[in-house]
């Protein structure tokens, strides 16, 4: 990770509650978000996800930590930075009662851009047929498109993104993956909080995982699910017991599982059907199972009170 | 003009709130000038004829009697110890009875003070709402990550909230003070300096942007319209109602004297005073004494109010967060 989009060093913030009770959200924070690319910030509600990137676009100003965006600190340089960023933080907020044109176009003069890019943002997001429509008449996702709008307007370097999977049918998620995907591939840089981690998975060049209020895992999602586990092998077929002696017998671990043979650090899948097929055996199934981010986030995350928490730094980057 | 200011300015053209606003306060406006029309009517010659008939038999009651019956009454009043009065006050005078005819001056100009309170109500609410809507939605954070710093988006909407709340002081000064001057001038009664109107109407738009400043200050403090109103509900009872039975020198202070100073050019307004009496070695008595506060004291006191709101919530915006 050479170029730092996003720096935050020993972020704290906490809210007040009913009756005067200071509640900590995010406890000195560490994180890094490199330059270019998909990051996913990943955590359960609560986590401290959303005041994070509010923090990062100034709305939120932290207890103590430093925050540091596109090598600007945050919010002291905001102005200098601000027109690099493009974001949509929890829900997409437009003015209700205004078309979705007219918000974007009151954000494009605001920010000196074109009225043209509207248009083309419009375009970009899909809600070019409805550009006309109050803002209080579209559903979730069309809010949230038009929201994605307003963040494209600049061409921003960093985008923030909060759930912006949020009440989007399918292809509606189809097409946010393949935006996000797109920025990235044109050398921006796209933060994304999501609970899709489907999605995300399939989208997703780094992650950063926090648990109440602290950073629990970050770096690359590949590096993420490879130290999960190694990827097994499930093969099904018709006698499992004889399949499993005869896996073993060339020296691979294998075991039955729920009617399946399950091979752990297993050969490739041809060597497997090979061995099988020696002793009468066809596979139905040949199946590689791979650590997933689901099984990964479920597993860092579990019981992610307090407690359960481990230091920032303890965590390498 | 900045880019900032510019889309304020067109959210402010485009929200509904501020049409309904202008739509009110010309209503209102519109009330006092149906007012002062009616108020400047020409008397018919019947009713000048019956007038003067009035007058005749009243005089001839006078003459028949009416003199001796108060004379009489005086000796006897007097007999009694009381002061006698004057019975030529008692007597039929044409002047009281011919309908009055207003002039632009006396009769006029008064009603153009009344527009004040339309102005400055619309005014405070646009301004007040042009802010706290966006909190209210949400869409200030978005606006935030366009607009940076604080500060900036700031001057923005305030300046936008004071353009409105000019348009509103002008609208109320052009229908209200416009429909008077008209009622004047139409019914022949425009006696005196009908130029003065255009004064007041320039005092009603810098008293709107004022109060549109005070609005938005407001509304970035407290970030509700309801509880904008709650405050200035607060202010007008135990602030301008209230101080001054309890500490009558605090008159000069409370808005409504001020905002009536600047609109009709100045405010009387007694305050209860020990006055020595030079015939008598110490002595004397507590008496009203009228005091006056000048249009541009006034004006004056009013541009603090608005600046000191301002910033009071220009400080809030700065410390808060934003959802």
């Amino acid at each position: 990770m050479d170029e730092l989009a996003v720096e935050l060093r020993g972020l704290t913030k906490s809210y007040v509650r009913f009756p005067l009770t200071r509640v900590p959200v995010v406890r000195g924070l560490n994180l890094d978000v490199p330059a270019g690319g998909v990051h996913a910030l990943l955590g359960p509600n609560g986590s401290g996800k959303t005041t994070t990137l509010r923090m990062l676009l100034g709305l939120v100003r932290p207890e103590s930590g430093t925050v540091r965006v596109l090598g600007h600190a945050v919010p002291g340089a905001l102005p200098a930075v601000v027109g690099r960023i493009g974001a949509v933080v929890e829900q997409p907020r437009l003015f209700p009662a205004f078309s979705g044109r007219r918000n974007l176009e009151l954000l494009a003069r605001a920010a000196d851009v074109p009225a043209a890019r509207v248009d083309e943002v419009l375009d970009e997001v899909g809600l070019r047929d409805r550009a006309r429509d109050p803002v209080r008449r579209y559903s979730l996702g069309m809010k949230q498109r038009a929201a994605i709008a307003a963040t494209l307007l600049r061409r921003p370097d960093l985008v923030v993104l909060d759930e912006p999977t949020n009440g989007l049918d399918p292809q509606g998620v189809h097409d946010v993956r393949a935006l996000m995907r797109r920025l990235a591939d044109q050398g921006r840089t796209v933060l994304v909080s999501s609970h899709a981690l489907g999605d995300l998975e399939q989208v997703a060049d780094t992650v950063s995982v926090l648990a109440a209020g602290r950073l629990v895992a970050q770096g690359r999602l590949d590096d993420l699910l490879a130290s999960r586990g190694a990827p097994r092998l499930r093969v099904r077929v018709a006698d499992p017991e004889r399949a499993a002696l005869a896996l073993a017998g060339h020296g691979w671990s294998a075991h039955v599982d729920g009617g399946a043979v399950v091979v752990t650090d297993p050969p490739p899948a041809a060597d497997v059907s090979r061995v099988l097929a020696g002793v009468g055996l066809y596979p139905e199934e040949l199946t590689v199972l791979r650590p997933d981010l689901e099984s990964a986030y479920l597993a860092l995350t579990a019981g992610s009170g307090p407690a359960a928490v481990r230091d920032p730094a303890e965590v390498g980057s | 003009m900045s880019g900032v200011l510019r889309a304020e300015l067109v959210r402010l053209r485009v929200r509904r709130f501020t049409w309904l606003v202008l739509v009110v306060v010309a209503a209102v406006s519109a009330s006092v000038a149906v007012y002062a029309w009616r108020e400047a009517r020409t008397p018919t010659p019947a009713e000048v004829a019956a007038a003067h008939e009035s007058y005749q038999q009243d005089r001839a009651a006078w003459l028949d009697g009416g003199r001796d019956d108060c004379e009489k009454r005086n000796r006897d009043m007097k007999a009694k110890g009381f002061e006698p009065f004057d019975c030529d006050l008692f007597a039929p005078e044409l002047e009281n009875y011919v309908p009055y005819e207003p002039t632009w001056d006396d009769d006029g100009m008064p009603y153009l003070g009344s527009l004040a309170s339309p102005v400055v109500i619309g005014a405070l609410l646009l301004g007040a709402s042009l802010v706290t809507a966006e909190f209210g939605a949400g869409s200030m954070g978005l606006w935030l990550t366009f607009v940076a710093p604080r500060g900036r988006a700031f001057r923005a909407k305030v300046a936008a909230a004071g353009v409105g709340g000019a348009l509103v002081g002008l609208l109320g000064a052009l229908v209200g003070a416009g429909g008077t001057l008209a009622a004047f001038a139409v019914l022949h009664r425009l006696h005196g300096n009908g130029w003065a109107a255009s004064g007041v109407a320039g005092r009603l738009a810098v008293l709107g942007a004022l109060a549109a400043v005070v609005g938005a200050g407001l509304g970035f403090a407290l970030r509700h319209v309801a509880a904008v109103m709650g405050i200035a509900l607060w202010w007008v009872l135990s602030v301008e109602v209230v101080a001054p039975l309890a500490w009558a020198r605090a008159r000069p202070l409370t808005l409504g004297l001020n905002v009536r100073a600047w609109v009709e050019g100045s405010a009387p307004y007694t305050v209860p005073q020990w006055v020595a009496d030079p015939q008598l070695t110490g002595g004397g008595s507590v008496q009203d004494v009228e005091h006056v506060v000048r249009g541009l004291q006034g004006g004056l006191v009013l541009a603090v109010v608005a600046a000191v709101v301002a910033v009071a919530g220009l400080v809030v915006f700065r410390v808060r967060d934003v959802s």
